[in-house]
């Protein structure tokens, strides 16, 4: 086997630390992230980046930190490799950090519980009509003691049967009716 | 309209397109979001038309109606997000590059159409025909796994007939039907108890008091006092006295005896339901709960329910009995006095109402506490190794040491509020009863009541605050036993994901034909793991998978045996759909080494006996040689009878790699499935064991996932995994010359071999 061949068998990408510097995010046409990377360090050319994908390390706790900007999921690329690390948004300028942080919600899509209208119970599932952060909605648990998760800063997280979750980020902001309504599953 | 989403679901939806030009009959198929493009909720659709020419979207909160070219749309996927799922396709700009475009969003809750209507839309662009009854809508017609109704609801599967339909405490006490007889007497013990403590004032007060030991004479009111003003009548009441304080033991005792018959008996009644049907459940369940979770459940909530109607629901019979007759005879007596010790009564239930839910509170922090001090203990104790190998000694016990102090704070709440509560009840309940010395003296040398009365009084007084305390803190009671009740029956209630359809075949042995057909799954539905993957395995076949960890090869293995069921695609076995094959034929006849292994806590022959325990002595003995255990079996100073299992860490990870590995084949099943059931071995043990193998397994269809290529030396075929894909199949030879996947493995470990040869 000749030595050249292997190498670029398992040729990878190697993942850098994106600042202002050497990344510039801009929306695509389609309201998506591009993004144009340099390398200020070496000859190589600028890479285009058609659309990119943006990941939490710590969706829960640090949600603004430790972002992965990888390439998108699919089917002739393989699961998305990652470009790049942006260790801190607040290293970018505002339009960038609102640029991220909308499709980062959006992939992260958990929408806040404004108001409870009722929670109605049926043989055993609650039936939940809110209104979100997203609009008004209703959903559905089943085992509601085991769907309420409870973070130490008080957060609550829902989890319904879907598999999609709610969260309510100040427990004692919510109205005291909405809060009445869920506060024996806490 | 093929039956993924239809019209007929919202008539406006169909208005819109006619007034775009569209009738319904135009349109193949289409699909309802729930999201918006811009990530909101509400309505949005999605529709192809019958030529396959175009993609229509119309959204039907802002009602704007868009028209897509569905030549202009390449190669669509599907983003799939936490919660949320977006579909996608590249246009080309004007320069010929590839732009991304949203076509939609949806949650979690029409993931499944989405991906459906994809898988449509891919076929039509292919010029496949769809009919109605196409196998993609099969799981949109998903019936009830226990009753076979279709479920009224598809996306949220919700069986109303097998829904709990009785409340929660009719079934609660249906735990107590067996018990009647104990019932009835710990109801009667309740209310002679109650009788007694009611009567004992009275007979110490106005009769021990007015009638024997005053001296003979005529009340204001004209009753007559010291009727019985004799020394024998002292020794009857006092004796009486006696007597009743005797027999309030007596009841004591015989109510304790009744209780704790019933309790042990509900309690472990509860604990074998639960149990039962834990063990019932399918796998998904298991990851979804944590075993501490479940083992409280168990344990606490069992304990919990049988505490309430133990001690709480004859403690509310007592207390209200002894509430209802002390108003009576408080107000018979004197309903001026009994007014004035009612005074405080609104006080306390306010100063209860008002601090027992922060004691309530502190109290769930200080159990929540608890459990989460007895979790990191668990953790640290059972991971002892890791702590040891870092060194973290220091740290754990800092860290434990941070737990207990949250436990102690909590501890400490707790207490402070208790003792903010009790003080001040005790200094109201003795300023009522100085009133009642006040008032009552006055009322005493006035003649308008006897010392007697007065004495019974005092007494009742004591006890008219028990029932108030309790009533206070009883709807917690009530809360905590209904949550944990509500815990136990959600247990109960769970209906078993992967249970037999009622026409499941038998069988008694398989060819060892399996096929996937359009197999797509996923643990949780933010993280598709297989996708759409198809591929045949033919009775006798040897083969072996191969792909990177996470790519799904475990997966596989798990759906062959059905220990989860696909999302959508079928698993034949032996041309027959899985679902209609009954578990118990699956589970005798496919054995699967997994990965993980876990030995139960017992000897190493009752683990290898686990899969089949009918079986002898010495098929336990051949199955061990077979998998090269034998040998080091018999090294052990108690050879087969050696203990193993959860505490007892004396084995290496090979020694019970092998140990798993003859629990399967003593099943002598028709399809083996090592799932790197040989990771932890040198190579020569590895080849001794696979020989072996082949010898008792000729004939029989073998799986075998592996990342060292040796391993597969004798494979017919292989399959590489990828990224939840099979993206080769075919002879060993077949896939080298393909160079691909396994040609790069068997590059990477031949170049390896070649360079540890040439000795760098
Ligand atoms: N019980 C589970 N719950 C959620 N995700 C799982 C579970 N088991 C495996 N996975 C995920 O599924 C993917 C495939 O896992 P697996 O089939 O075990 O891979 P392999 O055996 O090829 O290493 C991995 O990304 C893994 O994280
Ligand atoms: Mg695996």
């Amino acid at each position: 086997m000749e030595e050249v061949e292997l190498e670029s068998l398992f040729e990878r990408r190697e993942s850098v630390r994106l600042t202002q510097e050497n990344a510039v995010f801009s929306k695509s046409p389609g309201g998506l992230i591009s993004l144009t990377l340099r390398h200020p360090e070496s000859d190589k050319p600028d890479e285009f980046f058609e659309r990119v994908i943006p990941l939490r390390g710590f969706p829960i706790t640090d949600p603004e930190q430790f972002i992965s900007i990888r390439e998108p999921d699919t089917k002739e690329k393989g699961r998305g490799a990652e470009i790049g690390l942006i260790y801190d948004m607040k290293e970018f300028d505002q339009a960038t950090q609102e640029l991220i942080r909308a499709e980062l919600d959006r992939h992260y899509f958990t929408p806040e519980l404004l108001k409870i209208y009722s929670v109605k119970e049926k043989f055993g599932y609650l039936y939940f009509e809110a209104e979100t952060s997203a609009g008004p909605t209703s959903f559905v648990l089943n085992n509601p003691y085991s769907n309420f998760r409870t973070f130490d800063d008080e957060r609550i997280f829902i989890y319904d049967i879907d598999g999609n979750c709610f969260q309510i980020s100040h427990p004692e902001k919510l109205d005291k009716a909405s809060y009445r309504r869920i506060e024996i599953y806490l | 309209m093929l039956p993924l989403n239809t019209f007929d679901e919202n008539k406006s939806v169909a208005e819109a397109f006619r007034s775009h030009g569209i009738p319904d009959e135009q349109i193949y198929f289409a699909f309802r979001e729930d999201l918006t493009c811009d990530g909101n909720f509400g309505e949005e659709w999605l529709a192809i038309d019958q030529e396959a020419n175009h993609l229509y979207r119309y959204s039907v909160s802002s009602q704007v109606f868009d028209v897509f070219d569905l030549k202009d749309l390449e190669r669509p996927y599907i983003d799939n997000y936490t919660t949320s799922n977006r579909l996608l396709a590249y246009v080309k700009d004007e320069n010929g590059n590839d732009q991304t475009i949203v076509l939609g969003a949806c949650t979690n809750a029409c993931k499944r159409k989405l991906t459906a209507f994809l898988n449509l839309w891919d076929r039509v662009t292919k010029d496949l025909k769809i009919e109605n009854d196409d196998h993609i809508f099969d799981q949109f017609n998903a019936k009830c796994p226990k009753c076979g109704t279709v479920y009224p609801d598809q996306q949220r599967r919700i069986c109303e007939v097998c829904a709990k339909k009785k409340g929660m405490l009719v079934r609660l006490l249906s735990y107590f039907g067996d018990f009647k007889w104990h019932f009835i007497v710990v109801l009667l013990c309740l209310i002679m108890t109650s009788a007694i403590s009611l009567a004992s004032p009275i007979i110490s007060g106005q009769i021990l008091y007015d009638q024997v030991i005053t001296a003979p004479g005529v009340t204001s009111d004209g009753s007559a006092v010291g009727t019985m003003h004799e020394v024998k009548y002292v020794f009857v009441f006092v004796g009486l006295l006696f007597g009743l304080a005797l027999l309030q033991l007596l009841i004591g005792i015989v109510q304790g005896r009744c209780n704790a018959h019933m309790s042990t008996r509900v309690t472990k009644r509860m604990r074998d339901d639960i149990f039962t049907a834990l063990s019932k459940l399918s796998l998904s369940y298991f990851n979804k709960n944590s075993t501490g979770r479940l083992i409280n459940r168990v344990n606490y909530d069992a304990i919990k329910i049988r505490s309430f109607y133990i001690d709480g629901v004859p403690a509310l019979i007592i207390h209200s009995l002894n509430f209802i007759g002390l108003t009576i005879f408080l107000f018979s007596i004197n309903w001026q006095l009994t007014l004035i010790v009612f005074v405080p009564i609104p006080i306390i239930v306010i100063l209860f109402r008002r601090m027992l839910p922060k004691f309530w509170r502190s109290f769930s922090k200080l159990w929540r506490r608890s459990s989460s001090m007895n979790g990191m203990l668990a953790d640290t104790l059972n991971g002892a190794r890791v702590v040891k190998a870092f060194s973290k000694e220091a740290e754990e016990t800092n860290r434990f040491h941070k737990y207990a102090t949250g436990l102690y704070g909590a501890n400490m709440n707790v207490n402070k509020i208790a003792i903010m509560i009790f003080p001040v009840v005790s200094l109201l309940i003795g300023l009522s009863a100085q009133a009642i010395w006040g008032f009552g003296g006055i009322k005493v040398i006035g003649k308008e009541m006897t010392w007697g009365q007065m004495t019974t009084y005092l007494g009742y007084l004591g006890m008219i605050f028990g029932p108030l305390g309790f009533f206070s803190t009883f709807t917690n009671l009530i809360t905590d036993t209904i949550n944990s009740a509500s815990r136990m029956f959600e247990t109960l209630d769970q209906i078993p994901e992967i249970t037999d359809s009622p026409d499941a075949v038998a069988f008694d042995s398989f060819q060892g034909d399996i096929e996937f057909s359009h197999v797509s799954f996923h643990y949780n539905p933010s993280n598709p793991i297989l996708k759409d993957i198809s591929f045949k395995i033919h009775p006798g076949d040897n083969v072996g998978v191969v792909g990177h960890t996470g790519s799904g090869k475990s997966t596989i293995a798990n759906l062959i045996t059905r220990m989860y069921d696909t999302v959508s695609g079928t698993v034949y076995i032996d041309g027959t759909d899985i679902k209609n094959i009954k578990q118990q034929s699956l589970r005798r006849n496919i054995a699967i080494v997994s990965q993980e292994i876990y030995l139960f806590a017992g000897t190493i022959a009752d683990n290898i006996r686990y899969s089949r325990p009918e079986a002898s002595m010495k098929e336990i003995i051949e199955a061990a040689r077979a998998a090269n255990a034998h040998d080091f079996i018999m090294q052990l100073p108690e050879g087969y009878e050696t203990q193993v299992g959860s505490g007892s860490r004396s084995l290496s990870g090979g020694e019970r790699q092998r140990i798993s590995i003859a629990r399967a084949l003593l099943l002598q099943p028709s399809i083996l499935i090592l799932d790197e059931a040989t990771a932890a071995m040198d190579n020569e043990t590895e080849r001794l064991i696979s020989e072996a193998i082949d010898k008792l397994v000729v004939g029989k269809t073998t799986i075998t996932v592996a990342h060292r290529l040796s391993t597969l030396h004798n494979c017919n075929v292989i399959m590489a995994v990828e990224n939840g894909e099979v993206v080769e199949m075919g002879s060993p030879k077949e896939l080298m010359e393909k160079k691909g996947d396994y040609y790069k493995l068997y590059t990477l470990q031949n170049d390896q071999l070649q360079q540890v040869m040439a000795g760098n």
